[in-house]
């Protein structure tokens, strides 16, 4: 019985990594459950260009901006010097960190709360001496800010964006008259969009880049 | 003829699958990992315990791996204090589980906390060497490595009584090698796997993909990865050398030379990550876990290594390690039973300490006098400044770099030269930063007095990663000074002087200057 068992396990266990380099070499159910994550390899799969970082800012109903994320107490940093939120690359938990925050501190009730990405080119990245050594140039770093949600007081859903990286590959490839045209062929004058709820709160006060929400909204983009 | 036959009957694979998983060894190799790994784990575990709650609990901001796969309360998330007490527990018995106290328990409690706490947090502590970590944790808890170096036999007053480890290998106890057999097969199904990985991802043979990754510290400080940014084609050699191997290892890590070879290349791959990529933790689970590639035979030549270089022969009839290492032979828990209560009694001694000084830290400031902590506020301008979206990419941003040199190894300009002679060829290489859209690009050559001695332009698509415009620099060029002028859209991006001079042959003839 005990060696049945072995013999099980070892089987089972085999099939078991086998499944996993199978699924993602053929893109079969490589994402299908949380599961899949432990046997399939797919180590540093991505990359860009451009570093990212995020701020979680929240309106108080006084017109004062506060910090959301990193807490007041501090944050932690699973490498180096970069904070936890930071490595949300899905933006899939940005809200449950505001509010965290936002239960344990005392502040007065918000009106909205903003997550904005940061972006900048990875070679400003690159010490000086190593810039010095490779580029004419002088440094010239310049941050590309970019609204990702806007969320009510009580960290509901108002608007999401596509990311800035999202967004900039579907300008990119809206940027062609002809596609546009065809994309616009059939289209129903009148739409409904979620999206377009987020105008009562996009223009208090500050000016979005509406071209970003239009590459947003297009069937091209996202 | 018939051995051949013999050879590939399936009766004779059944006997080599059946030595290759039962054959019974002293797990030596399985041993070490149980001592590395811990400890290798230990560096993570323990930084983390300070924010347990925020990570971990409901009590937190926990964000489990399993929203982002779209699936709801995967495992369950826990309160704060149970989250800090389950934290406490796996801290302790990753270390009695490297020393080997209650060994089997001990791993097996290991691996379940490891694998729920991890899967609770995607952002910053499960990735991909936590999950080769659970793995080796969970084979390690099937495993028998307890039943050399550990407590346990110590306790239980076995330790071998004489040089157990080159002079009577016997006398250690021997099980079936299944286990440290499926973890080498882990190993190589996760090159494979990672293999097809690199296959899959674009710009890793170009060495884009590593060449991005080296500019940033999104692991940890990498100062030698920064600095091979500036030779960018030593890493196409470097990712056809790692896709070789990892493809080759499940094949040949086996024995022999090949064994040998495929470990060192894997311990200096792993090496390597570490000093370009400022990753840590990975390469010490990993090089922690290649002792389950240790057999016997290993343990017994470096142990007479060991003997030759301290030149005292009389370790080897010397007796017991346990009586070189003065440990107590007589000793006091003769029971498993009495074992098993003081295993328990420090895990909830230890647990509840760790949950009195958690609660005493108060990782949130709400038992402060002064109440709980204050949002920090912002600066108003600042904010306006980062809620007025930037759209459009300045020209600049969309490239990496121009460089100019006379040889390219796989697409990539490997050499950077600015002093050239009149015959020679100049490749002007344009690198960009994805994304960018359909560009038109301007690679022009101007003279001293800049004044544009030649234009040349061509289309650069959204695919495309690079450039290049090759010049000729022909006798109609007068020696001196020229620069390598990019621009896109009429505007100049990048300027890269060069020199030219006479050829070779004319150097004593006095050329006429470009000013």
């Amino acid at each position: 019985m005990k060696r049945w068992l072995i013999h099980a396990t070892i089987a089972a266990y085999l099939a078991s990594l086998a499944f996993g380099i199978f699924a993602y070499a053929v893109k079969f159910h490589q994402g299908s459950h949380p599961v899949m994550y432990f046997i399939v390899w797919d180590m540093f799969c991505g990359w860009s260009a451009y570093s990212q970082r995020v701020q979680i800012i929240g309106e108080g109903e006084s017109g004062k901006y506060y910090e959301l994320a990193p807490g007041p107490w501090g944050e932690y940093h699973p490498y180096a010097s970069i904070g936890r939120r930071h490595y949300d690359s899905f933006g899939n938990h940005f809200n449950r960190l505001a509010r965290n925050v936002l239960q344990h501190t005392d502040h007065e009730p918000m009106a909205r709360i903003f997550v904005v990405e940061e972006n900048w080119a990875k070679k400003y990245n690159l010490p000086d001496h190593i810039w010095n050594r490779r580029f004419d140039e002088p440094k010239d770093p310049h941050i590309y800010y970019h609204v990702r949600a806007i969320w009510d007081g009580n960290c509901r859903t108002v608007a999401n964006y596509a990311n800035w990286l999202g967004i900039q590959t579907s300008m990119c490839v809206n940027d062609n008259p002809r596609l546009i045209d065809d994309s616009r062929k059939g289209r129903p004058f009148f739409t409904l969009n979620p999206a377009n709820r987020s105008d009562q709160f996009l223009n208090r006060g500050q000016t979005f880049g509406l071209p970003d929400r239009a590459a947003a909204n297009s069937p091209l983009g996202n | 003829m018939q051995n051949t036959r013999e050879a590939t009957s399936p009766q004779s694979l059944r006997h080599s699958i059946r030595d290759f998983f039962y054959a019974e060894e002293i797990p030596y190799g399985m041993a070490i990992v149980r001592m590395l790994l811990p400890l290798s784990l230990l560096a993570v575990v323990i930084p983390r315990w300070f924010y347990t709650r925020e990570l971990f609990s409901l009590d937190g901001a926990a964000t489990p791996l399993a929203n982002n796969y779209g699936v709801q309360n995967f495992p369950p998330e826990i309160p704060g204090t149970l989250a800090v007490a389950l934290m406490t527990i796996l801290a302790l018995t990753l270390v009695t589980s490297a020393v080997g106290w209650r060994t089997r328990l001990s791993l097996i409690i290991s691996t379940i906390l490891y694998t729920y706490l991890n899967l609770l947090d995607s952002l910053s502590t499960i990735t991909k060497y936590s999950v080769i970590a659970t793995h080796v944790l969970f084979l390690l808890s099937l495993s028998n490595c307890g039943a050399v170096w550990s407590v346990d036999v110590w306790l239980k007053g076995k330790w071998p009584k004489r040089g157990a480890v080159a002079g009577r290998p016997a006398e250690w106890p021997r099980h079936p090698a299944w286990q440290r057999r499926l973890m080498q097969l882990l190993f190589g199904a996760i090159y494979f796997g990672a293999a097809i990985t690199k296959m899959h991802t674009p710009g890793f043979l170009t060495g884009d993909q590593m060449l991005f990754w080296m500019m940033t510290n999104v692991n940890n400080y990498n100062p030698f990865g920064e600095y091979l940014t500036l030779y960018p084609s030593t890493l196409v050699f470097c990712g056809y050398i790692s896709i070789v191997w990892e493809m080759l290892f499940i094949f040949v890590a086996w024995r022999g030379w090949a064994r040998i070879i495929m470990l060192s290349l894997g311990t200096i791959f792993h090496i390597m990550t570490t000093l370009t990529l400022g990753l840590y933790i990975f390469p010490l689970v990993m090089i922690a876990s290649y002792f389950c590639f240790l057999n016997e035979r290993d343990v017994g030549r470096v142990s007479a290594l060991m003997r030759r270089c301290r030149g005292n022969r009389q370790l080897a009839e010397n007796p017991s390690i346990a009586r070189r290492w003065k440990l107590p032979i007589a000793i006091p828990l003769k029971s498993g039973y009495s074992s098993a209560a003081a295993f328990g009694f420090v895990l909830v001694f230890v647990t509840w300490l760790g949950i009195v000084a958690e609660h005493w830290l108060d990782p949130y400031g709400i038992r402060r006098n002064e109440g709980p902590y204050a949002l920090k506020e912002l600066d108003p301008v600042q904010v306006n400044k980062m809620l007025t979206q930037t759209t459009t990419i300045r020209p600049k941003d969309k490239i990496l770099a121009f460089d100019a040199g006379t040889k390219m190894i796989g697409g990539i300009l490997s050499n950077r030269k600015y002093d050239y002679r009149q015959g020679d060829y100049v490749i002007a290489q344009c690198t960009f930063n994805p994304p960018h859209e359909d560009m038109w690009i301007e690679c022009n050559l101007h003279d001293g007095d800049n004044r544009i001695v030649d234009r040349t332009g061509q289309v650069a698509t959204r695919s495309m990663i690079r450039s290049n415009f090759l010049y000729n620099l022909t006798d109609s060029l007068a020696p001196g000074r020229y620069s390598l002028v990019l621009k896109t859209a009429g505007r100049e991006i990048a300027r890269r002087a060069i020199t030219l001079r006479p050829r070779e042959s004319d150097t004593g003839i006095q050329a006429p200057a470009a000013h």
